[in-house]
């Protein structure tokens, strides 16, 4: 009746028939992940051999004409596509970076509120952001960034700090700073949950037996909590790194869609959907393919990399 | 641990630079001048001999270093319109350019009261209009009436939103909905083949077949496979030949210089005919009136986001007389094209703007307003003029129209670089049908030769009188003259955008066949082309405006298109039809996305330099 009486047995002695009846329940509960994932992730893969010919959406397969690699031949030569991917990683290292310093700051700093309301109420308050959509965060931006009565303006003026309104979202030079700060005040708070969730986690003993040894505050933070939470740290590093190529689209697209500071707000997204959805009647499904398919095959590599990092730092994988 | 220390390492290194390239380039970024400044520069060099600044030069430079990138393939897509152009010309389209007379076309009744119930099956068609605007109400009394005299029902589906995309996917997906009003996309759908062919159909229906046949070329040749599958909407004007066709035309809504009245009107009715004269102008209003309202007056505004980015580049061609053929000016003796915005004559324009932006004629922020926020300050009347078409910008106008701000709303002005009269810009007669810019049938469309009946019927006079003037004696009525007339209470109906929707029939007549001009009995199609209603029901203020200036017959002006002289050559339009139409994945598509490109990415900066 105990557990020790169950026999162990060895499975290299089944063959795949036998093993598959016995766990026919569990083969059965995964068909219909099976049948979502060929659906959804795996049957549009057959559309990336648009990449390798002129595609003409009426015509059948069989009719397409081939081209090789002239699409990506293109693609390569074109100085906006190297544009477009120089500017897509910057914003991606900047949101990365403000993402992890912000984040953790923030929930280093709630993790230490002794009030409980107060720290419910924060942190309710931090993560709402996340709940608009991008849309409607860069209206606000917008507004708050005019030079026509725009609230920043209004306020550096009044401070005496600048004496004529600046261009923000028309001078590249502020562009990047004002997606990452966009990006910081959406997602602050709702990215600092799993921190603080990890760090509920952290055996009280600890802070005790530091507190004894001398510790202050801030010693405690940086001595216990911090490496505490380091799996978690590393495990979304990795996550987040493999999306490297992608910087975001909405809030490039509804800030930066003027031909002033085109040149360092269009990201790889960007590229594709003007390129292949035309800016002015004309359409491009090949040539936007192949630029959507060179980008997951980078993110493809970038994360397989991060995998393999996170095995040599010795923390957990993904894969 | 030293593994961790070295990616520690990397890991703050590669924070370091992040940081660093959010926030390189602030650094260099010099203040940007604003309105308000220097408001008072009203000394500017005679006779358009600007002279640009260095920076400008640099700027400019860097600009056509762009086209020379390309040039091989700028000179072969010139080559290809101008084959293009040759081709139309040797088939003939221009001698049959025109316009028609009714014949012998009796009109029974005014009214469809006399016209019997449809006998055929009711029939429900979907129609997708690629482009934003709402459905009109489910009793519509003009659509009810419709459907009682066609047996057709229609339902719309409209585009709010990314219309590129949504095209992009509906075609990837190859369902259509029974009837296609294209708009802009045309050419998508067209290649994608998503257009039954209706050669061998159309002929078989008279008043169709009386209205495109003399048109059949263009028609063809907006296809690739030389059939019939886009029916125009516009083009085919009617006429009586009795002296007063003329009268009959719809005001001008093509592209300009657009001015406020009041800007005119305060300068003793001037009429400017140059650039020069133009932005003098504005510089002496505007120091005169630097708010509106009190919020600040936006002399200039250059809107310029996607495909509307024709308010940044296509004034050069105007400037030097060209009629809006798409990006190319088309020399009229040669037929030889050229594209224009590398040209001296657009540096010279580029190179005002880039003085009138240093004398705060030109807001910044004009470059960064989306759409919602370009009609907004359009409609809070504080902008003083644009380049653009006037239905680009007539949503917010409508709005300055309701509330009676009517001192606030635009006349064209056909600028030059250094004429005494005025460019006709693209006010021209007879331009006929072009050939592609309509709307047509799917090949989803579960019965093509009923919508084929469907599109006849809607060329009825009785028909269209319905669309356009709405039900008898309820939205207007028949003078003792026998001229359709409004009464001041119809007329403020008519022109509110909502009312209009839900109970007149102009949701058809903008996406599919309709008719022009005037009809067998003299009277106009549609209120917007007729005279009596034009003068009969003109505002105070226009009417007092109008009077200022005079017609060369010595009449008063009494429209906005009276501003532009006539062109008798309709010009060549197909330029732009063959672009819009051109195959998605042609080379010569290639290199005009790129030319687009340049212009876009490049010239707000030109200008700002």
């Amino acid at each position: 009746m105990s557990d020790r009486n169950i026999p162990i047995i060895a499975p290299q002695k089944r063959g795949f028939f036998t093993m598959a009846r016995s766990q026919k329940e569990l083969l059965l509960l995964s068909i219909p992940f099976i049948v979502y994932f060929f659906i959804f992730s795996y049957y549009p893969l057959w559309g990336l051999t648009m990449a390798f010919q002129t595609f003409r959406p009426h015509l059948s397969f069989w009719e397409q004409e081939w081209v090789g690699l002239t699409h990506f031949k293109n693609l390569f030569s074109d100085k906006y596509f190297t544009q477009a991917l120089y500017n897509t990683i910057m914003m991606s290292l900047i949101n990365l970076v403000l993402h992890f310093v912000t984040a953790i700051t923030f929930a280093l700093f709630l993790n230490e509120l002794r009030l409980r309301f107060f720290k419910r109420f924060v942190q309710t308050i931090s993560y709402m952001p996340h709940f608009l959509s991008w849309i409607i965060v860069c209206g606000l931006m917008a507004n708050m960034l005019s030079m026509d009565d725009g609230i920043i303006n209004n306020l550096l003026m009044w401070f005496g700090i600048i004496d004529k309104p600046i261009h923000w979202l028309g001078t590249p030079g502020y562009f990047w700073g004002i997606v990452g700060v966009s990006n910081v005040w959406k997602s602050m708070g709702w990215n600092s949950i799993i921190y603080l969730a990890a760090m509920t986690a952290i055996d009280p003993a600890l802070y005790e037996a530091a507190a004894i040894d001398g510790c202050g505050r801030f010693g405690r933070m940086w001595n216990i909590t911090l490496p505490s939470i380091k799996p978690t740290i590393v495990i979304l590093l990795i996550l987040n790194a493999g999306w490297i190529l992608n910087a975001g689209f909405e809030v490039q697209y509804l800030l930066g869609n003027s031909g002033l500071v085109m040149d360092v707000s269009e990201t790889l997204d960007i590229f594709v959907l003007r390129r292949g959805f035309g800016s002015r009647s004309v359409i491009g499904y090949s040539y936007g393919t192949a630029a959507g398919m060179f980008k997951t095959v980078v993110s493809l590599v970038v994360i397989t990399i991060c995998n393999f990092a996170a095995k040599w730092v010795g923390e957990e994988r993904l894969v | 641990m030293k593994r961790t220390r070295i990616i520690a390492l990397l890991l703050a290194c590669s924070m370091l630079i992040a940081v660093l390239a959010a926030c390189a380039g602030g650094d260099d970024d010099t203040a940007t001048p604003t309105p308000g400044t220097s408001p008072g520069a009203t000394t500017l060099p005679p006779g358009g001999d600007i002279i640009p600044t260095d920076d400008f030069a640099d700027a400019w430079a860097g600009y056509l270093q762009n086209y020379d990138e390309i040039a091989d393939e700028i000179s072969a897509l010139e080559q290809w319109i101008y084959e293009g152009i040759q081709a139309e010309v040797n088939s003939g389209a221009y001698a049959t350019a025109g316009t028609t007379d009714w014949g012998n076309t009796p009109i029974n009744a005014v009214g469809t009261s006399h016209l019997p119930d449809s006998t055929d099956e009711p029939i429900t068609f979907t129609v997708f209009t690629a482009g934003s605007g709402q459905a009109p109400a489910r009793n519509n009394p003009v659509m009810l009436e419709l459907a009682r005299i066609t047996g057709v029902t229609l339902e719309w589906e409209f585009t709010p939103g990314d219309i590129d995309q949504k095209v992009g996917v509906l075609i990837a997906g190859g369902e259509y909905a029974d009837l296609i009003a294209p708009g802009q996309h045309r050419g998508e759908f067209l290649n994608a083949g998503a257009f039954a062919n209706l050669d061998g159909l159309i002929q078989d229906y008279d008043r169709l077949w009386k209205h495109f046949g003399l048109y059949e070329t263009r028609l063809r040749n907006a296809t690739t496979d030389n059939s019939i599958r886009l029916l125009d909407i516009w083009g085919r004007r009617y006429t009586l030949g009795d002296g007063l066709d003329s009268l009959y035309e719809a005001d001008y809504n093509g592209p300009g210089f657009y001015i406020q009245k009041d800007v005119l009107a305060w300068d003793n009715y001037s009429f400017p005919t140059t650039l020069d004269q133009f932005f003098d102008l504005l510089a002496r209003y505007y120091a005169a009136h630097p708010t509106i309202d009190g919020q600040p007056t936006l002399p200039f505004e250059i809107f310029s986001t996607d495909w509307r980015s024709f308010s940044l580049k296509n004034p050069p061609q105007h400037l030097i007389g060209g009629r809006n053929e798409g990006d190319v000016v088309v020399n009229p003796d040669t037929l030889a094209v050229e594209i224009y915005q590398n040209k001296d004559y657009a540096m010279r324009y580029y190179a005002r703007l880039n003085q009138a932006y240093h004398d705060g004629l030109i807001n910044p922020e004009t470059f960064t307003r989306n759409h919602d926020q370009f009609m907004s300050v359009i409609a809070q009347g504080r902008v003083l003029s644009v380049f653009s078409q006037q239905w680009a910008f007539g949503e917010g106008e409508q709005v300055l129209i309701g509330d009676n701000r009517m001192e606030r709303t635009y006349v064209p002005l056909g600028l030059t670089f250094d004429r005494d009269e005025p460019y006709p810009y693209n006010r021209q007669t007879h331009a006929g049908i072009q050939g592609g810019n309509g709307g047509g049938i799917s090949v989803s469309c579960s019965d093509v030769e009923r919508a084929l009946k469907f599109f006849d019927q809607l060329l009825m006079p009785e028909i269209q009188i319905l669309l356009n003037w709405g039900i008898l004696d309820k939205d207007f009525y028949v003078d003792e003259n026998g001229t359709f007339r409004r009464t001041p209470e119809q007329k403020a109906l008519h022109d509110d955008p909502d009312w209009r929707r839900d109970n007149l029939g102009y949701t058809v007549n903008e996406s599919f066949v309709k008719l022009e001009g005037r009809l067998p009995d003299g009277n106009a199609v549609g209120p917007g082309n007729s005279p009596e209603e034009r003068i009969g029901n003109m505002y105070d203020y226009d009417r007092e405006f109008y009077s200022n200036y005079r017609l060369p017959n010595g009449e008063n002006f009494t429209q906005r298109a009276d501003f532009l002289p006539q062109f008798e050559h309709p010009g060549y339009s197909e330029v732009w039809s063959l672009l819009s139409t051109m195959d998605s994945e042609a080379a010569e598509r290639l290199t005009f996305d790129k030319i687009t490109d340049i212009q876009n990415r490049y010239l707000p900066g030109v200008i700002m330099s």
